[in-house]
């Protein structure tokens, strides 16, 4: 079966990555991720506010999703709706179990995702990029999260999909995973798939994933190639 | 580090003002290094991507149709708004835009509106009945002093090289595009004071050493269009013509970077 | 076993050694194995590993000196941003002033680190020779740049104050204070090292922007 954009089954769309693309925030990402463009910053650890939040034993996430007006077909009102919040929250999710949070107790830390074009998947774009632009801050991490998607068109399996497969296809299942410690830390479906589809399409989503972490690290790398310290 | 600006750098500042230094290096009228970047998202009808210095902001046009405001019954609407999102500074929250994000968006308007850049009577699909709505949207990256004028250059850069669908006669869209009915470039200039020294294009410590602001956007035949001053301070008159005459040159040098990057 | 170099160039979650290795800073230790928790550098020390973070935040330390800005006022003394996660908190009797003077936010002090609780409350001592910070130009580096900055037993600030004559103060959490001589050079030239500390052959360029 053709793709409509011609890619094979398991290919994922062209994918840049910049580490280190703004100058304020502590860490910071630039993706292109096909269609998508995608903008990831990170602030902290910092003072948790309000302070009733503070936790003595650890620092505390928090994620902001959210989408420009002009970066969809029809514009959107600014400021996150209730889909950007959820989106925030399963990120959050996504990201707490690889943060060393214990390293920093009563502190926060602050992380935004801002999508200024927008072509399916921008959840696992923005996750891909926060993973790195956390790397970016120094924020110290067990592992770097990638993020990719898997789902249904015209009855096959197939990875990374683009918004018009999105729109026509039968299932779309955006997966993050730690992959050192093996674990799936984002997981969500929309669709209808029997239970081996499933698996599969999970197993697929994984494999994007592995490959979308070695463009993370090779952002990194390109960024901070060369550095002398003593 | 901290969002209070310390003694020490604030007498430093006024200092090499008053010798006509700044920090950077630069003069007390010119601008930071700018790069000026149309159509760079493709769901937008006009879009621009700015730096001016390290202050970094998009602006995107979208484009829809609706009904007219009822005292003005046969033009196009052009609706600005900015938002200060939490990734461009540790000082922006989330939430609905607070007052700053309001006063920019409003003089970054005035001087499009007021210098007629939009041709609204162009804009109008049935007379009383139907015209286009502009939606004027900038969303700022990163903040490191004035963005006054690095949106003003974003929303007059993606005017200018936006775009806009056809419509039938019943208002439909076709996939057929025209372009955006421009007929002049507005630009705004902000300066601060700091002591009694004039400086054009704040950079982020000036802004927080500053007493006031004051920004003047002209337009083509070098008219002054809109005037906005900010802060607890004040100016003489002296200051402001001196401000506004610096301003048309240096109007005239951003429009000229402006037409470069639509071409 | 080892599967790096010394000075090699990490990312979180590298594999960095198994067996029987101590896990030290910028490094944390799961199933017998020790990874990267940071970009940054991995030194290598008999048996110990550690990673030396490119970015990061200052994490107050006992005993370092700092140079810290006032933030706000409080019974007894003052709250002090040191540009970290933790404010650290500076009482009037650590401190002489004058009798008729007192120290206001925006005012800028150098201090010793004498306190850190296991939650990072931070308390600070600004006795002789530390105190208040007046005139001058303050500027800000990266903290993990200062030990480039300091340099080899103090060779490249050395290098700085002799060809600038002014009197450079560096706090350990990046903050910077230059008074007299040729400040806007020796500012210049701190900046420099921020900017181009991963660049190999910095000292000479340092020292040849210096003698222009």
């Amino acid at each position: 079966m053709e793709r409509i954009d011609g890619r094979a089954f398991d290919e994922l769309r062209p994918i840049k990555i910049e580490a280190g693309v703004l100058k304020r925030a502590d860490g910071s990402c630039y993706i292109e991720w096909g269609k998508n463009k995608v903008y990831a910053a990170v602030y902290g650890p910092k003072e948790v506010l309000p302070r009733h939040l503070e936790r003595n034993d650890r620092a505390i996430l928090r994620c902001r999703y959210n989408m420009a007006p002009f970066s969809v077909e029809d514009r959107k009102r600014p400021g996150p709706d209730r889909r950007a919040v959820e989106i925030g929250k399963v990120m959050s999710g996504a990201l707490e179990p690889a943060i060393l949070l214990h390293h920093y107790p009563r502190s926060m830390i602050e992380i935004s995702v801002e999508v200024v074009q927008a072509n399916a998947g921008t959840r696992c774009a923005g996750l891909t990029a926060v993973s790195v632009a956390l790397a970016d801050a120094g924020i110290p991490m067990r592992d770097i999260v990638p993020s990719c998607a898997a789902g249904k068109v015209e009855g096959q399996i197939v990875l990374d999909l683009a918004k018009e497969e999105d729109n026509e296809g039968e299932a779309d299942v955006p997966v993050a995973i730690i992959p050192r410690l093996n674990q799936i830390t984002l997981l969500q479906m929309d669709g209808k798939l029997s239970e081996k589809e499933v698996e599969d399409t999970v197993n697929l989503a994984i494999k994007g994933c592995n490959e979308v972490y070695k463009l993370q690290v090779d952002a990194l790398k390109r960024k901070y190639e060369g550095a002398e310290y003593e | 580090m901290s969002e209070i600006l310390p003694f020490i750098k604030k007498h430093h500042l006024v200092a090499l003002a008053k010798e006509g230094k700044r920090e950077d290096g630069r003069g007390l009228d010119e601008y930071r290094p700018l790069t000026i970047e149309a159509n760079v998202v493709d769901k937008a009808e006009g879009s621009a991507l700015v730096s001016l210095g390290g202050t970094t902001v998009m602006a995107g046009i979208k484009v829809d149709s609706g009904e007219p405001y009822s005292d003005t019954p046969n033009d196009g609407v052009m609706i600005t708004g900015a938002e200060l999102i939490p990734m461009a500074s540790p000082e922006f929250e989330s939430g609905p835009p607070g007052e700053e994000a309001v006063e920019l968006a409003r003089v970054v308007d005035r001087g499009i509106r007021e210098s007629k850049v939009l041709d609204t009577a162009a804009l109008c699909v049935t007379p009383g009945e139907l015209v286009r709505l502009i939606f004027v949207d900038l969303h700022i990256l990163d903040y490191d002093g004035n963005l006054i004028d690095a949106c003003g250059i974003a929303a007059m850069t993606a005017l200018a090289s936006g775009k806009m669908p056809v419509l039938e006669e019943d208002g439909t869209p076709t996939e057929e595009y025209i372009d955006m009915p421009i007929q002049n470039i507005a630009v705004p200039c902000t300066f601060v004071k700091l002591d009694d020294v004039i400086l054009l294009d704040p950079s982020l410590d000036e802004e927080k050493a500053q007493d006031s602001r004051l920004t003047i956007s002209t337009e083509k035949d070098k008219n002054i269009c809109a005037m906005q001053k900010s802060g607890s301070g004040g100016f003489t008159m002296e200051e402001i013509t001196w401000s506004t005459k610096l301003s048309v040159a240096k109007g005239a040098e951003l429009r000229k970077k402006i037409e470069e990057a639509i071409k | 076993m080892l599967y790096v170099k010394n000075k090699d160039l990490t990312v979180p979650g590298m594999l960095l050694a198994e067996g029987d290795y101590i896990s030290e800073d910028g490094t944390h230790r799961e199933t017998g194995k020790i990874y990267a928790s940071l970009v940054g550098i991995v030194y290598l020390d008999r048996r110990k590993i550690r990673v030396v973070a490119l970015n990061g935040k200052y994490i107050p330390k006992r005993g370092d000196s700092v140079i810290g800005i006032i933030s706000d006022e409080r019974f007894n003394g003052w709250r002090v941003d040191i540009d970290s996660p933790y404010n650290a908190t500076l009482n009037q009797k650590d401190i002489r002033i004058g009798r008729y003077d007192s120290l206001k936010v925006g005012d800028v002090v150098y201090a010793r680190i004498f306190k850190v609780s296991d939650i990072f409350e931070t308390s600070l001592d600004a006795k002789r020779p530390y105190g208040k910070l007046d005139k001058g130009i303050l500027i800000e580096i990266h903290s993990a740049r200062v030990p480039r900055l300091i340099g080899r037993k103090g060779s490249m600030i050395n290098m700085i104050k002799d060809k600038t004559g002014s009197t450079i103060t560096v706090g350990q959490n990046g903050l910077v204070w230059i008074r007299g001589g040729n400040q806007e050079l020796a500012a210049q030239a701190c900046q420099m090292v921020d900017r181009e500390a991963h660049i190999p052959g910095l000292t000479d360029r340092v020292s040849e922007f210096l003698n222009r």
